[in-house]
């Protein structure tokens, strides 16, 4: 009931929605989006000239990964923009204090912010719809497949808006809290990758041998890196479109290794991986940001992050 | 009844420096009381203590009898605050705004409509209800701003310079507004470094500098207090040397002195050093009404032709002066 009720986010709507910016945001969002599905339309149909049996199957696909990308790089960009401002923003207008003055609950004040961030995400994500039916009507994707790829876009823009929400509480301008949040998830890009190569290594040796790391092996911490490869969009959404498009629909697959090993360990195929991952680390990082909400010292004379 | 705000041996330190040294306040409710004190001495801490956004070092602030570190949130509903700073939110209607801060304060949505008209119209700006906030002048926000603290109709208000920045018009709205609140028996904290801003609306004032309380009390009381000495001006027709030698011994005169100096022999000729024209006399008196009636009756039996007997009225400017001087030296 609060969450409909809640002030912030009353706040937030009305005054985002309000005035040009939403408006040129979303439609830069379509433009970047149809000009991308234009160019890869005569991109794929030069491709599959030569197979005109499954030319429509092709470009189906081919639109349908490109759409799913780009959406999900532009998602990546402007849902943490978006939070990154919503509470170092009342700082920089000096009603942060006024906001803590009320009897409205720190939490309240998080949650009301992050789904305000949300509620825009849902936004682009819907202006999404049409490109992904625009896909499905060419055939080779399936109704689950685009499914997925919303509820993927979705997870993400919960993901990176948690972390743009955390920066923004310990920011007091939202130039640094946008800084720090676009740097975060540019290193968590970047970096998850790395733990492909443990994880990789079961992949691609698939024995019973499993490696060993400073003495102690192997499944625990090859789970472990499984979970953190799960956190990356790409990696993510795109194990998950590989595992969809071969047919299997299973919510839960054997650890890949374990099948031949005798006892196998059941994980959640990737897309379920990361709606579970973003879920929960948003929820650690809100709790972390809920807990950091307090008033800034009006001097600024004391070291803190500027 | 506890008196709205009682803090005691209230201490914050920042570091090193000492922002509040065991201050007690004490005021009761109904009271429209002036904080003043320079930029420094510690006002906004206090205020900002009493709201809960602060923690004190030391000691305890307690706003109707509730412990404000204990029972922050049942203080905020009992506070209405104005910071020293008028935040503003871009793209907000004027309604939308007070709508926010009502709602955010727990008043539910069915009282807020209502709610909003009767505070648009409290501060005058029920023309301005759908204009945004920014574009509002800086008075107009003043009193935007002053109808947010009262969202959640609180017991108390505490205003943290808020005549600062405006305009002399404004000022004086401000200061009508405040009456109005009065009567409608809000009790009201109003910080000021500039001590006539408050110097008639308050029924209380206090002084602080560098932390410490320096007087406290009923506006009457505290002039009193302060004032022991009186300033009477006397001035006579003639025979003011005879007035002069004659004051001195009277009981309560500290002192007595000529106003105007006494003509210059040598560039006003005309005029001789002992003109026993008229007068005017300082006299430094300590001492009631009665006493000082008694000097009078010494002067004119005495034969000193008085026409003029006043004791000056000293206000808080003068009082807010010799308090301050006296610690800065
Ligand atoms: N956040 C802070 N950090 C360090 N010192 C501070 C801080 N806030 C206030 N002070 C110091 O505390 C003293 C009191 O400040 P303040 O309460 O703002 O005074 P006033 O409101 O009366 O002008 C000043 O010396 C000020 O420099
Ligand atoms: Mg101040």
């Amino acid at each position: 009931m609060s969450t409909f009720h809640n002030p912030v986010l009353l706040k937030e709507l009305r005054s985002r929605m309000r005035g040009a910016r939403a408006f040129v945001v979303l439609t830069a969002f379509l433009l970047v989006l149809a000009v991308f599905t234009l160019l890869l339309y005569a991109v794929a149909r030069q491709r599959v000239g030569s197979d005109p049996l499954n030319a429509g199957r092709s470009i189906g696909k081919a639109l349908f990964l490109g759409v799913a990308a780009v959406a999900l790089v532009q998602v990546m960009i402007i849902v943490p923009a978006q939070a990154a401002g919503a509470i170092a923003g009342e700082k920089e207008h000096e009603t942060y204090d006024l906001l803590l003055a009320t009897v409205l609950p720190a939490w309240e004040i998080v949650l009301g912010k992050l789904l305000a961030a949300l509620a825009y995400a849902v936004l682009l994500i819907v202006a999404v719809v049409p490109f992904m039916a625009l896909a499905f009507l060419f055939g080779g994707v399936t109704a689950t497949e685009v499914l997925i790829a919303l509820l993927g876009l979705l997870a993400t823009a919960l993901l990176y808006g948690s972390v743009g929400i955390v920066w923004s509480v310990v920011s007091r301008r939202t130039i640094t809290a946008t800084v720090l949040t676009q740097a975060t998830n540019v290193l968590m890009l970047l970096g998850i990758p790395f733990l492909i190569f443990p994880f990789g290594s079961l992949f691609l040796f698939g024995t019973p041998q499993l490696p060993t790391w400073f003495g102690f092996a192997s499944y625990p911490f090859i789970y472990g890196t499984g979970w953190l490869l799960a956190l990356h969009p790409f990696i993510a959404l795109g194990g998950a479109e590989y595992v969809l498009s071969s047919g299997d629909t299973r919510w839960f697959v054997p650890m890949p290794g374990t099948l031949q090993a005798g006892h196998q360990i059941w994980i959640p195929t990737p897309w379920l991986a990361f709606v579970l991952m973003a879920v929960l680390a948003s929820a650690l990082l809100l709790t972390v940001a809920t807990h950091l909400v307090r008033p800034v010292p009006r001097n600024r004379k004391l070291p803190s992050i500027k | 009844m506890p008196p709205i705000i009682e803090t005691r041996d209230l201490t914050k330190r920042y570091g090193t420096v000492v922002a509040l040294d065991r201050l007690n306040l004490l005021i009761p409710a109904g009271a429209i009381y002036g904080f003043i004190g320079p930029n420094g001495a510690g006002k906004t801490t206090t205020m900002r203590i009493l709201t809960g956004l602060l923690a004190a070092t030391s000691g305890q602030a307690l706003v109707a009898g509730h412990d404000v570190a204990r029972e922050p949130m049942r203080v905020r509903r009992l506070v209405g605050w104005m910071p020293d700073s008028f935040g503003v939110y871009d793209n907000m209607k004027v309604w939308e705004y007070l709508d926010f801060f009502a709602a955010s304060m727990g008043v539910p949505a069915l009282r807020r409509k209502q709610l909003v008209t009767e505070l648009l119209d409290l501060v005058d700006l029920s023309h301005k209800r759908d204009a945004y906030v920014m574009e509002l002048s800086r008075g107009m926000q003043q009193r935007l701003s002053l109808a947010r603290t009262m969202a959640h109709e609180p017991q108390l208000l505490i205003l943290d310079e808020p005549a600062s920045g405006l305009d002399p018009r404004a000022r004086i709205e401000l200061r009508e507004l405040l009456k109005e609140l009065r009567v409608m028996g809000k009790t009201i904290l109003i910080s000021s470094h500039i001590l006539t801003e408050l110097a008639e609306m308050c029924t209380h004032v206090g002084i602080i500098e560098r932390g410490h309380l320096l007087v406290s009390g009923e506006v009457g009381e505290v002039l009193h207090a302060l004032q022991p000495h009186k300033l009477v001006e006397i001035r006579v027709l003639a025979r003011a040397e005879q007035a002069l030698a004659l004051l001195p011994g009277l009981p309560g005169v500290r002192a007595a002195r000529r106003v105007a100096p006494l003509p210059d022999p040598v560039l006003d000729p005309a005029r001789p050093a002992d003109d026993d024209g008229p007068a005017t006399l300082n006299v430094d008196y300590v001492g009631d009404g009665t006493g000082l009636s008694v000097v009078f009756k010494a002067l004119a039996a005495s034969g000193v032709p008085v026409v003029h007997f006043a004791e000056q009225s000293s206000d808080l400017e003068d009082m807010f002066m010799q308090v301050t001087q006296g610690l800065a030296q």
